[in-house]
């Protein structure tokens, strides 16, 4: 009796699984052709015709040699254009509908006054409806002129600064730095490369230097759109040395004060950093000190403050000890 | 004439006091500068010989001062030998150089040991230049590149400040802190008076 029961409820269950999948595959039928319709349905749609207006960003190529676009008065055009849906798709896809670009090598450019152009709207309709795909009679412009500045393009030598961000081994710094070439040639209109003065590199980041190295760099172009460069890159010539601390007794130079005084001590001493290189080019003779007396009354004051207003270039670092002195005024 | 010392430990500061008293057109006669320049003495040299032996003497019949120097701020006995050799003639010499300043208001005798050697018998005002002890140990490794251990070796055969103070007419503080003129300008109109 037992046994007859669980096969009984064994073979409801079996149907239940049966009968379970057949509904699922009911679903997935049923979903597949909702999909194939609609997919029929956009393709029907798609092969239709639409009139549609976007706004696309100019982009002015080609120009004249020695010439070049700086400003655009007509920075955008709107566009109406009519199509089949697969056209617009495609369009909308490649991002063609973005940027528009002009050449205008192959349009009639005309000379309103000083620098500004203009090109009629209807002489880039042929090229622009050749890049879109599109018949040129269905497109209609919101402009019929598009005016723009085009200046003579100049060329100036331009002095290069390298942009680094070094850290070096302990008692090593950089020496020198250099690049090759140690000029670059900028191309623009003239009132823009005037306001250039340096033509930085990218931001070189190196550390733990400790020896010499040669680093290719790329030139920042501060208007990428209305300057050129040429080259584009550079070679950072980084020259590492190591230094070491050094100090000199030097006198305290009197011959210049206001009235005639004498320090106590006569001497300070100079302490500074030089690289190994130079450690033998740097005297004592290099360097003056001399008491601050600028705006001090002499009779009013105990100490006198020093300052180093000459020293060799190949020093860095410098420290005065004592920076302070006490005199006497002379009679 | 008033004969006037100026002393004080080593690393003290004398010297720039003196620069000072030298500005206000005082004689300065440097003692431990002309004791260095008896030891070029032949005769001196002999008395060294005689004391110390050839060691200290190199194949040129140089005096090696920094054997020397070791010698006598390690052992009081030997500081009080070469002190027996050098101070007559010193002294001597300081006699003759008083006689060219017979005309200055008052002179002055540099040397970092007075008291020490019982010196200050012939002087008629003692001015002792004070400064705290690790200020002098600073300077000293400073200024002659000596380790703390030498300094601290020189600075064991000199009084304490505080001894040489109490003994002393005047007393300049030089500790980095107190101006050095004020201090010196005082004496000085003091001494002129």
């Amino acid at each position: 009796m037992e046994k007859r029961t669980r096969q009984e409820l064994s073979k409801k269950l079996q149907n239940t699984g049966i009968e379970e999948a057949k509904r699922k595959k009911d679903h997935i039928i049923f979903f597949i052709c909702i999909l194939l319709a609609a997919l029929f349905w956009v393709l029907i749609k798609l092969s239709g015709d639409y009139a549609v207006n976007y706004t696309l960003r100019l982009r002015y190529n080609n120009a004249p040699k020695d010439k070049t676009v700086t400003t655009l008065q007509d920075s955008s055009l709107n566009i109406g254009f009519k199509a089949n849906g697969y056209n617009i798709l495609n369009l909308l896809l490649t991002g063609k509908l973005k940027i528009l670009d002009i050449n205008l090598s192959q349009c009639q450019v005309h000379h309103l006054r000083d620098d500004i152009y203009r090109i009629s709207s209807n002489n880039i309709k042929e090229n622009v409806a050749t890049e879109l795909g599109i018949s040129e009679n269905s497109i209609t412009f919101s402009k019929s002129d598009l005016i723009f500045r085009m200046e003579t393009v100049e060329k100036k030598s331009i002095t290069i600064l390298p942009k680094l961000d070094l850290t070096f081994k302990s008692q090593h710094a950089l020496y020198a730095v250099t690049t090759i070439p140690k000029k670059v040639y900028i191309y623009g209109p003239r009132n823009l490369i005037d306001s250039i003065l340096k033509i930085n590199t990218t931001t070189i980041s190196l550390k733990d230097l400790s020896s010499n190295l040669d680093v290719k760099a790329r030139l920042v172009n501060p208007f990428p759109h209305q300057i050129r460069i040429s080259p584009k890159t550079v070679v950072i010539k980084l020259e590492v040395e190591k230094f070491t601390e050094s100090s000199l007794k030097v006198p305290i130079d009197v011959t210049n004060t206001r009235k005639p005084i004498r320090t106590f001590p006569s001497y300070t001493t100079l302490y500074f950093n030089v690289f190994l290189k130079d450690y033998n080019k740097v005297h004592v003779n290099q360097f003056k000190v001399v008491p601050d007396t600028k705006n001090i009354n002499l009779r009013k004051v105990k100490k006198l403050n020093l300052k180093l207003i000459a020293k060799p270039h190949e020093i860095s670092n410098v420290r005065i000890d004592p920076v302070e002195v006490e005199f006497l005024i002379l009679n | 004439m008033k004969k006037v010392a100026i002393t004080g430990n080593i690393g003290s500061g004398k010297s720039a006091a003196c620069k000072v008293f030298e500005t206000l057109g005082i004689p300065v006669f440097y003692a431990d500068q002309q004791a260095k320049a008896l030891y070029g003495d032949v005769r001196v040299q002999q008395s060294v010989r005689e004391a110390f032996g050839d060691d200290i003497f190199d194949m040129h019949n140089k005096l090696i001062k920094s054997k020397l120097a070791a010698l006598i701020f390690n052992d009081k006995k030997a500081l009080q030998t070469i002190n027996n050799i050098i101070h007559p003639r010193m002294m001597q010499q300081y006699a003759n150089w008083l006689e060219q300043h017979a005309n200055a208001v008052y002179t002055l005798h540099e040397a970092a040991v007075i008291f020490e050697n019982g010196l200050d018998v012939y002087f008629d005002k003692i001015i002792n230049v004070s400064a705290p002890v690790e200020l002098r140990i600073l300077r000293i490794m400073k200024r002659d590149q000596l380790t703390r251990q030498a300094v601290e070796n020189r600075m064991a055969m000199q009084w304490p400040d505080e001894k040489k103070n109490e003994k002393a007419d005047f007393v300049i503080v030089s500790n980095n802190k107190r101006f050095l003129i004020p201090q010196v300008l005082k004496i000085h109109n003091s001494l002129i008076k």
